[in-house]
């Protein structure tokens, strides 16, 4: 009779039975990145919506873009959630893999699977410091449900010494590259977490160590920039994932496996090349975008398309399905992001001539140009004086609509005079839900 | 031992016919005797009288001599008699032997019975005590008989009266008056593992005969149980054929987990199937598991409503208990029973949506109102196709029955046939088959050891209409489609919209396949054995396995062109039980009488779900998903159970006064925490027989008095979503790339247990006026403690909610009144069965997770808004009753504007979602039934009103054909809409896309609007019938026959704007309860049925 009541699931593993392999833990390193993959309806989308690159034309993101997001909003929940999701399952890993025996794995691979566990948990505490400021710092994992689950914030200086020193980890136990070529590009390695180091630091305003950490990713013969037209489109499009550009590119497969649906908000209706999947058009780009690119740019064609209506419409053509269901990735870390954050560190450090050296490598680039070779398009241009500004502009146009720009202005300082928001305005609110069932909350100000 | 059993069955037949006997004995006691001969015979004894001799010692020697002769022989030395009846051998003392030796003249005696009021009654059997002759009474009541003399005593019996024995004393006619038995008092009602005498149960239970249930064409035996007993409430949710029927015993017990009754049958627990795992859903309506049983071979129904009548099941037994015990052979010639009715369905409401010309104007509005330009597509062609004519039709039904039953000496046996074909109401592929097979066999394996097996197979095929929110409901698209349209082009084809703003609904209806195909099979064997007399133990085991396979196909026409798309997915379930009672009841001295009950069970169940689905273009001559061009969503879902128990029950009674009835279980469930794996269920019942009381003694006006109380807890363990729900999980799926991962997905809870209900129950029987009035009444109380609710965690957790915690609490109390009369008695009857029910729901505590708000506590669900209406939306609220609707309170359409104008109940000066109130409760004030049954020399009338009173109804049919923001087509009301000349009016203007006001919301929302009273009354049968004359019959060889006609739901009387007030989208969910979406109304059926016996 005691074998009727110990049933055991069959459907689904019983945390008793996990663990226990050195193939558990790997598929539990997997497992953590669908978080990451669910956050694009909130990175790129809402985060773009609130700066000048995007404007939302209907209901979902348009409270990102008047700044006046309600508490109640779903978007800022589920940014919320997904982040929280991953750094539970991350704090998982890091919980359970160290005790597990040695021999269970081929040898460094512990290493590996943990350093990219903390890779991870500062990925994800870095998306939530960006959009909330202070969050509660949980680093340790739940199972059961009698469990204190009131969490209070803890400040954005110890969430960013949380981040810098797991990436350090990270640093340390990751391997320059993966075994395989996708997963090079999609999952975490020692190129990741230096570039999100760089990041931090720049966050932080440690601005000589940012500009090492950048150097250090530029150093690497891991990654290089792509040239040229076809392959700078195509980085972003179906054709030309995990370029040798790209530093941590988020993987999707295609619209009935792992998608992202961004085309869906930014595609029009109709109008549109042939092969590719008509949206329903509800965030379109800005005019100040799309008169950012001067004649000969490359980076126009690939984020910015025109329908073949009178008069067409402009609309952001970085993230392309095409009808057969082939779904683009989302680029989150790339070369040319962390060679504009040296460029801002050291030009933080008053070494302007090295900045506008890491500058110009991304304007040549962007003109079809040899990067080691002066160019007319060099800063400063004519009536350029301002290098900070240039590289908040060169920001703009190379990574525009990668979700980067909001958080760039308010780094810097700069939400205000370009936004023209309120210091309240630069974060969200925290979701209602999550004061609802952690009484010791607070919310930000401003909501 | 063995050889003898099997050469007892190959006698059988000659024993009995040949009744020869051979036995050589000396000095044995006469029981022995009396042992060989029923080994041989099969025949029966037992004693009558004060002193049993059985003891005395006798010899007989005889070598196969003719049974009687030697029966004779031997008891008339020991100055004994007998009589043989239906195979028993009555000894008792001989009476008088003056007459013994003295042949008497044997002679013919002629007479009449009637009842008391002087009614003659036809067909009561007159048999002469002591001989085989026997005679029945023609329809005015007369009879003949041969006596073999004057002293001869004549038996007469029939059913509903006290038998008689009446002395010829040499009269040669006979005027014999029999008395009505008074309120079946002695009737055994069946409870959990056993059975009671009506007049000793302390508890509450509603009895419904098998014969209630037949002759109506509805498939699920729950839809049957419509009216007929107090304290249950069901509603037919819709009139598709086989659709799920909503059932709760004394209201909902639970917020998330199940509500319905736990079905027993003959024994056999069946599992109430989870929603989710259990095939396509078709919007929520399931097919009912209530479908697979016949009620043909139905004997009775016993519904288990308090926690005394209930506990015996344990954690299973908070929603109530139905037990189904099925009909048994029984001692006497084979009988055949056959029985048939065939007939026709239909509905006959439509609603008024506008015609060709009023659409097109109503069109033409809404896209000038909105600015937005005219589409020159839409014009009036005349044309004013009725939509609903063209998918509503005259549906046949029919339903045969065959069965066979009867037993000799050691068997009995029941086998039955049955066969069940109903055409949908709607157009098309709507149709249900069900074929019904079941054997019920016993057998007397020696004098202690009876074993038998039941055995029921069945298998259903359903072709179903999709409910409603894909957007291909028939229904739907049939209210919404454009007047001005055909259904059919000039060359035959369905006609397209060119601008697919409607699909053809007759098209959807010939051409969507959705069927569901159910095979079932249901039994045990069982095995009693009389250990003393007075104890017995019995053993069995049964199984319930059920097999749900589901496909469903779209053609490319279907599918406008795209690839034809399809899905199959076959469910299996397979449980098995086996339980072993010790019942004893002790000879007690004195006026104390004893029952006790010791029982252990052990059950596990395991479903398993396949499915596939894929898309073709090739074509649509193969429709199985292999012959597909692409094939997606594999689904192999497997889970099982396990409940193992141990309960007992001791009922006393001291003189027939005073009654006192103990239950216990204790339950192991798999599916709970691990500190929380065994629970245990007490319940005490006590009784009253006022009417035992020496005080009592003089009066005549009543002939039964007795008050019940009972107090006990039971459990509900089932309809968690899962068989883990206490474990922390990890489950496969979190893929990334084309890498393969695996994610934590649910918390532990290692205290998770069933919910807990404690009922009490107050209930008095009377019966007064010669028996003719027979009034039951129950109060109750019911409150559910440790009601599972899926609480929200803080995302920081890494989880959105717990898989279940015990938190809330509800509460339900009630009162049943039933009443059963004898109005007329005599050659016209009258009887009437009458009943109440009131039942109070409300959530009494659900977890507060924001100090001092009250609305944190809301948990609010939403049924799909598709067809370009609002989402309907129920709410869970401490203090309110499950199936409470929630959204905005309006005030009218504003004269200036036309728009509606929504009630700022927090007065911030704009419309939001917290301004959203309740807006009434699904669930009745009070429901009840009425039957009224007349007879007059075999013709019979009955006719059944059942009625449901305060239940609200949200009419989202309405809120689509009013919201007039669409190329829907509109309601009749809609012509009353607001326009500039129109102004004081409640419908708002016409507006494509129904934008949202500023400071306001649309004009569509879910409001008050589309609330409505959804009370009724309805005759939901009326039938009449004649049973000719069995003098008339007997040269066709037919025992009995009656023929009937039969009309159901022949008017409905409400106040409902819609259908059918009873139409719910589904009741899977209590979040969802009451709302009218576009379902299916009930039917109206005209039938001619027959019933024969031979």
């Amino acid at each position: 009779c005691t074998k009727v009541l110990d049933q055991v699931p069959e459907y689904t593993i019983a945390d008793e039975n996990f663990w226990q392999t050195g193939n558990d833990a790997e598929s539990a390193a997997v497992g953590i990145y669908p978080a990451i993959q669910s956050i694009a309806a909130q990175f790129p989308l809402a985060f773009d919506a609130g700066s000048d690159a995007t404007t939302a034309l209907l209901i979902n993101y348009s409270p990102f873009s008047t700044h006046g997001i309600p508490v109640d909003n779903l978007i800022v929940a589920a940014y919320w959630q997904n982040n929280y999701t991953g750094i539970g399952r991350a704090n998982d890993l890091l919980k359970h893999v160290p005790p597990m025996k040695d021999s269970l794995f081929a040898p460094g691979r512990k290493e590996q699977l943990l350093g990219e566990a903390h890779f991870l948990r500062a990925y994800f505490y870095f998306n939530l410091v960006k959009a909330y400021g202070a969050v509660p710092l949980v680093l340790e994992p739940y199972t059961s449900f009698n469990a204190d689950f009131t969490v209070p914030r803890t400040s954005v200086d110890s969430i960013f010494k949380q981040i810098i020193a797991d990436l350090k980890i990270a640093e340390a136990s990751l391997p320059p590259t993966f075994a395989a070529a996708v997963t090079t590009r999609g999952r975490a390695s020692q190129g990741g977490a230096k570039a999100l180091l760089a990041k931090a630091y720049l966050s932080i305003k440690d601005y000589n160590a940012a500009a090492s950490k950048a150097q250090e990713v530029m150093n690497s013969p891991v990654y290089s920039l792509v040239s040229g037209s076809a392959a700078y489109s195509g980085m972003f499009s179906t054709s030309g994932k995990n370029s040798t550009e790209a530093i941590f590119e988020i993987q999707y497969v295609s619209a009935s496996a792992q998608s992202n649906g961004l085309y869906s908000y930014y595609i029009p209706a109709n109008g549109i090349p042939a092969g590719l999947q008509t949206g329903g058009y509800q965030i379109a780009p800005t005019t100040k975008i799309i008169n950012a690119y001067e004649n000969g740019d490359i980076r126009k064609a690939a984020a910015l398309g025109f329908n073949n209506a009178t008069p067409a419409l402009p609309y952001v053509n970085k993230y392309t399905r095409l009808t057969n269901g082939t779904e683009p990735d989302i680029i989150a870390l790339r070369l040319a992001d962390i060679i504009l954050v040296r460029a801002e560190a050291l030009n933080n450090l008053g070494q302007t001539a090295d900045a506008a050296a890491a500058l110009n490598i991304i304007r040549r680039r962007a003109f079809g140009l040899p990067t080691d070779q002066p160019s007319a398009h060099d800063y400063p241009q004519a009536g350029e004086t301002d290098l900070a500004l240039a590289i908040e502009n060169e920001r703009f146009k190379e990574l525009a609509f990668e979700g980067h720009r909001f958080y760039d202005l308010v780094r810097t300082g700069r939400a205000a005079a370009v936004l023209g928001i309120t210091a309240d305005q630069t974060l969200w609110p925290i979701p209602l839900r999550e004061i609802g069932r952690n009484p010791r909350l607070v919310q930000n100000n401003g909501y | 031992k063995l050889l003898w059993i099997l050469l007892i069955v190959a006698l059988l037949p000659v024993c009995a016919a040949a009744q020869n006997v051979t036995v050589s004995v000396k000095n044995v006691p006469l029981e022995k005797v009396f042992a060989v001969l029923k080994q041989q015979t099969g025949y029966s004894f037992i004693w009558r009288g004060q002193t049993t001799p059985a003891m005395n010692k006798v010899s007989l020697e005889c070598t196969n001599e003719p049974f009687t002769r030697v029966l004779g022989t031997l008891l008339d030395r020991l100055s004994l008699q007998y009589e043989i009846t239906d195979k028993i051998v009555v000894v008792t003392r001989k009476e008088t032997p003056a007459t013994t030796g003295k042949e008497q003249p044997p002679m013919t005696i002629t007479g009449q019975i009637s009842d008391e009021k002087g009614g003659t009654l036809p067909g009561v059997t007159i048999r002469v005590k002591g001989t085989a002759s026997g005679a029945t009474t023609d329809a005015q009541g007369r009879f003949s008989i041969n006596v073999p003399g004057e002293n001869s005593v004549l038996i007469c019996s029939y059913v509903g009266f006290e038998q008689r024995e009446v002395t010829v004393a040499g009269q040669q006619t006979l005027h014999i008056t029999l008395k009505l038995q008074s309120a079946s008092l002695n009737d055994l009602v069946v409870v959990g593992y056993g059975t009671q005498q009506k007049k000793n149960v302390t508890s509450s239970i509603s009895s419904v005969k098998g014969s209630e249930l037949t002759g109506i064409a509805v498939t699920s035996l729950d839809g049957a149980l419509q009216g007929k007993a107090a304290g249950i409430q069901v509603v037919q949710n819709s009139g598709a054929p086989g659709d799920e029927t909503y059932i709760r015993i004394r209201g909902n017990g639970s917020l998330f987990g199940e509500n319905r009754p736990l079905y027993v049958i003959d024994g056999v627990p069946m599992s109430n199937l989870p929603a989710a795992q259990y095939g396509i859903s078709g919007d929520g309506q399931r097919i009912a598991t209530t479908n697979n049983i016949n009620p043909n071979d139905i004997q009775s129904v016993e519904i288990l409503k308090d926690a005394a009548a209930a506990a015996i099941y344990g954690s299973r037994g908070a929603n109530g208990v139905i037990l189904i015990t099925t009909k048994r052979g029984a001692e006497g010639k084979s009988r055949f029973n056959f029985s048939m009715y065939t007939g026709v369905a239909d509905i006959p409401k439509r609603l008024p949506v506008l015609n060709g010309e009023q659409f097109v104007t109503l069109f033409k509005e809404s896209r000038a109102n909105a600015g937005m330009p005219d589409d020159p597509a839409i014009v009036n062609t005349g044309r004013n196709t009725n939509w609903q004519d063209a998918i509503f039709r005259s549906a046949p039904v029919s339903n045969y029955n065959l069965s066979i039953s009867g037993g000799s000496g050691k068997t009995s046996h029941y086998v039955s046939l049955g066969y069940l074909d109903q055409t949908g109401t709607i157009v098309g592929l709507q149709h249900f088959k069900r074929y019904n097979g079941r054997v019920n066999f016993d057998f007397a394996a020696t004098d202690k050891l009876k074993i038998g097996v039941n055995l029921t197979g069945v298998r259903s095929i359903n072709n179903r209409m999709d409910n409603s929110f894909s957007g291909q409901s028939v229904l739907a698209l049939a209210l919404i489609e454009n007047p001005n349209d055909p259904i059919y082009n000039p060359n035959g084809t369905y006609y397209t919209d060119p601008g697919r703003h409607w699909t053809n609904p007759v098209m959807i209806a010939n051409n969507l396949r959705f069927q569901s195909i159910v095979n079932s099979y249901i039994g045990n064997v069982f095995g009693e054995y009389s250990i003393l007399p007075g104890l017995k133990f019995k053993t069995s085991f049964g199984f319930d396995n059920q097999q749900v396979t589901d496909d469903r196909y779209q053609s490319k026409l279907v599918n406008n062109g795209s690839a034809a798309s399809g899905f199959v997915s076959v469910f299996t379930q397979f449980l098995w039980v086996n339980e072993n009672t010790l019942s004893y009841t002790p000879v007690l001295k004195g006026r104390h009488k004893l029952t006790a009950l010791l029982g252990q069970s052990a059950q596990e169940a395991s479903v398993r779900r396949i499915g596939i689905s894929g898309n073709t273009n090739s074509t649509d001559i193969i429709q199985a998903v292999t012959g597909f061009t692409s094939l997606s969503s594999p689904i192999d879902y497997r889970s099982q159970w396990g409940l193992v128990s141990y309960f007992g029950r001791i009922s006393y009674s001291y003189d027939d006064r005073y009654l006192l009835e103990g239950v216990a279980r204790t339950d192991g469930s798999s599916r709970f925490g691990a500190n929380k794996k065994y629970g245990f269920f007490p319940s005490i019942s006590a009784g009253w027989r006022i009417i035992n009381e020496n005080f009592m003694k003089q009066q005549r006006f009543f002939n039964d008095l007795k008050i019940r109380a009972s107090i006990g807890v039971t459990g509900n363990n089932e309809g968690l979503g899962s068989d883990f729900p206490s474990l922390a999980t990890y489950s496969t799926g979190y893929n990334y790339g084309t890498e393969a991962g695996i994610a934590a997905t649910s918390l532990s809870n290692a205290d998770l247990s069933w919910e807990a209900t404690t009922a009490t129950n107050l209930g008095l029987d009377v019966s007064f006026l010669d028996s003719r009035i027979n009034v039951t009444i129950d109060a109750y109380r019911k409150l559910t403690n440790r009601l599972i609710f899926k609480l929200d965690l803080p995302y920081t957790s890494g989880f959105a909610r717990t898989n279940g915690a015990n938190i809330g609490q509800l509460l339900n109390k009630g009162l049943e009144i039933s009443v059963n009369t004898d109005n007329i008695r005599s050659a016209f009857t009258w009887s009437t069965n009458f009943n109440l029910y009131f039942n109070r729901n409300k959530i009494t505590s659900l977890p507060e997770t924001v100090a001092g708000d009250p609305s944190s506590s809301d948990f609010t669900e939403s049924l799909p808004g598709s067809f370009y209406t609002s989402q309907p939306t129920s709410i869970f609220r401490v203090g309110e009753p499950v199936g409470s609707f929630f959204g905005y309170r309006n005030k009218g359409v504003d004269p200036a504007t036309g728009n509606m104008i929504y009630d700022d109940i927090n007065k911030d000066g704009k419309i939001t979602a917290a301004d959203r109130v309740i807006l009434g409760t699904a669930q009745p004030d009070f429901t009840g039934g009425l039957t009224n049954t007349f007879g007059y020399k075999g013709v019979d009338l009955s006719f059944f009103l059942y009625w449901s009173y305060g239940n609200k109804v949200y009419n989202q049919t309405r809120s689509m054909l009013e919201r007039m923001s669409s190329y829907n087509n509109g309601d009749a009301k809609t012509l009353n809409r607001w326009t500039p000349q129109n102004t004081i009016t409640d419908v708002p203007r016409a507006v494509f896309n129904d934008p949202t006001v500023p400071g306001s919301l649309t004009n569509g929302e879910v409001s008050q609007r589309f609330v409505e009273d959804g009370s009724f009354i309805r005759m939901k049968n009326i039938t009449l019938g004649y049973t000719i004359p069995s003098a008339t019959l007997k040269k066709v060889r037919i025992s009995s026959a009656r023929v009937y006609v039969s009309a159901q739901n022949l008017f409905l009387i409400t106040n409902y704007s819609g259908l059918d007030p009873e139409s719910q989208n589904q009741s899977v969910k209590n979040s969802q309860l009451g709302i009218d979406w576009a379902v299916q109304p009930q039917a109206r059926t005209f039938l001619v049925g027959l019933n024969v016996n031979f």
